[in-house]
């Protein structure tokens, strides 16, 4: 619907609409009501504080609205088409509470509730996104509305976490290299953003585990047992706005049957844990950590057995039934003929997570410079290959290395500059392997740069802050951009301006999300 | 000890002769603290030794408060901590470094958020190095950010950008060298009972220039405690040479051993009419850190070293509980003073003032 100086025009505009609106509300008495506004904390979690010694309570209420500036967000993906003007209208509770038992002691539950309400207030994101799974309308399980609990125990140098929780071993912004121990939620939003009401912590699936930090001088060492696996969750569950355009066109025409095996997670054995280990240390400026994590790929590998119809006598499907039951990329089924069954056994595999990070900071150009590196070498990664036989059931097994180096400065009156290039090799690369979810023809190399610039406004005294990030791939040529603002109302109040922009191929990672563009608008209360 | 020794006995072979705009060899470092008459770099760095106590261990609560020329407030009440590598000031006029080598750590501070709850958990963790006039170190930042839960570290923003929405900049925080300066000695001069000043109080004024010549300030003048060497006031003035801001500082003795430290700050930009305040309380030297609680990554879970009680912050309920404004101090010094207020602030403070006798 609109092209590329459309996209940046209406962008450019409601950022500067709403930036003007904000200031306008500056001056009146109106102002000061909004500054105030706090009913909750002064009824509730001031004076349950200040009477008992030891609790923490924090709680966010938000609402974060999506326009699709396209109505047929899947125009061009091999998915059925849709017809709203929105990505979603997403409430969330989230409730943290906190009792620090003794100074040693603490316990922390988080508890968070999500509501889309495009579901009840728009006919025609419910007609297009309405899949067979309630929890994309509202968190209904336990395992979702209890996100989070632990308790901590602190001696010395051991710090002890043992629960449901969530570890990151990250430096670096935007993708998660050694940010690899848990699975990501992509029905929030298909990647890391800048956006600060989606940040990573939501994004994150939190795990149980036994987390033991100890440190000693500048060294650290940690060890996690993890004996619940969470996988991923989200890229191909149908109904999902940022479902991946994983279903190839050209394969629904060609192949006559697909049939699914239950993708279970691993029994929840001693044998199936998962173990990490990190060593750290300050040396001479430098922060440097080792890792290994010995766990379970985050999604299921969907091993193929083709079975010839004549041989079982099955008769063909009608094609909406395929449509309808197909899901994950079947791109080798294009060089398939006759019609054939595919049955689809998925299961998750073990892989092994090597892991190197490094940051320092340095003075040049009168200024300082923090420079971030993160190295991740996984082992035994399946990727699926074109290519199908009987004995490799469409996948192929290789390792990768994928590196990240940041930097980082400021310019000018508080101007974040964060520049950052990442790399990704595959070893014993097969020209036919296709990347997945999308189902391209996955690269032996694959690059991305990442621009991002924060300016809080010094005029505003920081109420008002600019978000940017600009990212470009090499593999697809695909580009993402999102820019945001977000204005103090007060300290508990906050609102966001927003907009997220894809351009690319159909096929690629981000081009798949092309006609995805939207404007985000969200207010926060906080208290 | 063997080390401090040797280091203060050939302290002043070390020391270059001529360090920026100081001339080292009227200094004499190894007579430490001197005697009176002072000379104007002497006083400054008598200051410096006061500003941050020579002792090991520090703990307190703070709660900082920031209004602006509208009135909008924001209260942020904090647990801070800091481990300092020496307990001795002569460790830092060591140029040479036999006790304290130059570039290694001095001052490790960590800055726990309790609210607002927006900020809550996000903890700021600085190492600050020793520097010399030819060993320079910038402060290394990490924060803690709850919603990525990790420890990032951050470059130093510029030395004149406000730090965290506030008023006071990096260099206001992080503080000058004595020897990043050239110091004047103005006069001496009694400072009346106001603002947060509680009784009048002789002092030495210093006017002070930084050496680099791009520098973000023109000068600074300084009132200087004539016995104990408290800041108790320091004007800033632009590059033009007008009044930009006015910082009081109010030092009393604390914890067990009654040592002399900070207690309230309060900061008013005269140009854009911000005021921030902080109220510092709870303070003791007599903690036992580990070196180890100053590691970036020791603060990842969002662990307090004390249960913080949040009932104990003297939160204010509207900017009227300020302190009355610092006073201009008209007629004094008045070739090296200049001021010129904005109509608009002037305007607010005569509304004010107003509002104050009204209530």
């Amino acid at each position: 619907m609109f092209g590329a100086a459309g996209k940046g025009l209406i962008a450019g505009v409601l950022l500067a609409g709403w930036a003007g609106g904000a200031m306008a509300l500056d001056g009146a008495d109106f102002r000061r009501k909004i500054e105030e506004f706090d009913p909750l904390g002064k009824a509730i979690t001031q004076p349950l504080q200040m009477s008992v010694p030891g609790l923490e309570l924090k709680a966010n209420l938000q609402n974060l609205t999506s326009l699709s500036i396209h109505k047929d967000m899947n125009q061009n993906r091999n998915l059925p088409s849709t017809s709203s003007n929105f990505q979603g209208i997403h409430w969330l509770m989230d409730l943290q509470t906190a009792y620090r038992m003794s100074p040693d002691l603490k316990f922390t539950v988080r508890n968070m509730f999500l509501y889309d309400s495009a579901y009840d207030w728009n006919d025609g994101f419910r007609n297009s996104f309405y899949g067979s799974m309630d929890t994309l309308h509202y968190y209904n399980s336990m395992d979702q509305i209890f996100r989070e609990w632990y308790a901590d125990y602190q001696v010395g140098g051991l710090q002890l976490r043992v629960g449901k929780q969530q570890v990151s071993w990250g430096r670096v912004d935007g993708r998660q290299i050694l940010d690899m121990v848990h699975g990501f939620d992509y029905t929030w939003y298909p990647f890391p953003t800048i956006n600060p009401f989606i940040p990573v912590e939501y994004q994150r699936i939190p795990e149980f585990m036994v987390n033991a930090d100890y440190f000693f001088k500048d060294y650290e060492f940690q060890f996690l047992w993890i004996p619940n696996f969470e996988p991923s969750f989200g890229p191909t569950v149908s109904g999902s706005v940022w479902e991946f355009n994983q279903r190839a066109s050209s394969a629904m025409d060609r192949f006559s049957r697909v049939s699914f095996a239950k993708a279970d997670k691993p029994a929840r054995t001693f044998e199936n844990s998962q173990i990490g280990v990190k060593l750290g240390m300050m040396k001479s400026g430098w922060d440097v950590s080792l890792h290994y994590l010995w766990s379970w790929y985050d999604m299921p590998t969907m091993f193929q057995n083709v079975l010839l119809f004549d041989r079982f006598n099955l008769p063909p499907m009608p094609k909406s039934s395929l449509a309808a039951s197909s899901s994950l990329n079947t791109g080798f089924i294009r060089d398939l003929w006759p019609p054939v069954h595919v049955h689809l056994n998925p299961k998750y595999n073990r892989v092994h997570k090597f892991g190197l990070g490094a940051d320092r900071s340095f003075d040049w150009l009168g200024r300082q410079w923090a420079l971030k590196f993160e190295g991740r070498y996984l082992k035994g990664r399946y990727y699926q290959v074109r290519n199908y036989t009987p004995e490799n059931h469409g996948w192929d097994k290789a390792d990768s290395l994928l590196t990240g180096v940041q930097l980082e400065t400021y310019f000018y009156k508080d101007w974040t500059n964060i520049l950052r290039w990442d790399h990704e090799h595959i070893f014993g690369y097969d020209g036919d392997m296709l990347d997945l979810p999308v189902g391209s023809p996955l690269n032996r190399n694959q690059e991305g740069i990442y621009w991002t610039v924060l300016k809080p406004f010094g005029f505003t005294n920081d109420r008002l802050t600019f978000r940017s990030l600009w990212i470009w791939l090499s593999g697809d040529g695909g580009f993402r951009y999102e820019p945001n603002m977000t204005y103090e109302l007060s300290e508990k109040l906050t609102v966001l301006l927003g907009g997220h922009l894809y351009w690319g191929k159909p096929g690629g990672v981000f081009g798949q999300f092309a006609r995805h563009d939207g404007v985000d608008l969200g207010l926060q209360y906080v208290f | 000890m063997l080390k401090r020794l040797l280091g203060l006995l050939f302290a002043q072979a070390m020391i270059p002769a001529l360090a920026f705009g100081l001339d080292m060899k009227t200094l004499h470092p190894e007579a430490f603290p001197w005697k009176p008459p002072y000379t104007a770099d002497q006083i400054a760095f008598l200051e410096d030794a006061t500003y941050f106590p020579a002792v090991k261990n520090y703990d307190c609560d703070a709660l900082e408060i920031e209004v602006d020329a509208r009135g909008y407030m924001r209260q942020r009440a904090t647990m801070r901590k800091r481990l300092q590598q020496y307990e001795d000031y002569r460790d830092l006029l060591d140029f040479k470094g036999v006790t304290l080598k130059p570039g290694a750590p001095k001052r490790k501070d960590i800055i726990f958020m309790l609210t607002p709850p927006q900020l809550k958990n996000q903890t700021l963790l600085s190492w600050t190095y020793k520097e010399t006039p030819d060993v320079r170190k910038m402060v290394d930042w990490w924060i803690y950010i709850p919603a990525l839960r990790q420890v990032r570290r951050l470059a130093t923003g510029e030395r004149s950008d406000g730090v965290a929405g506030g008023d006071m900049t990096y260099d206001d925080i992080v503080g000058r060298e004595p020897f990043d300066e050239t110091h004047t000695l103005l006069g001496e001069d009694t400072l009346p009972a106001d603002g947060i000043i509680p009784e009048p109080v002789g002092c030495y004024v210093i006017k002070a220039v930084h050496t680099d010549p791009g520098y973000y300030l023109g000068k600074r003048i300084v009132w200087i405690d004539k016995k104990r060497f408290i800041r108790w006031r320091e004007e800033q003035y632009d590059k033009k040479g007008d009044l930009w801001k006015i910082f009081e500082r109010r030092m009393e003795p604390q914890g067990k051993d009654a040592i002399l430290d900070h207690t309230n700050w309060y900061d008013w930009n005269v140009k854009k009419h911000f005021r921030q305040w902080v109220r510092i309380f709870n303070v003791t030297h007599e903690g036992n850190f580990k070196e180890t609680e100053f590691e970036p990554n020791f603060l990842r879970k969002e662990f307090t070293w004390r249960v913080p009680d949040i009932g104990a912050y003297p939160y204010i309920k509207s900017p009227k509980d300020l302190p009355k404004l610092p006073p201009l101090l008209e007629g004094r010094f008045p070739s090296e003073r200049k001021w010129e207020i904005p109509e608009e602030t002037k305007r607010l403070i005569e509304k004010e003032r107003k509002e104050d006798k009204g209530a």
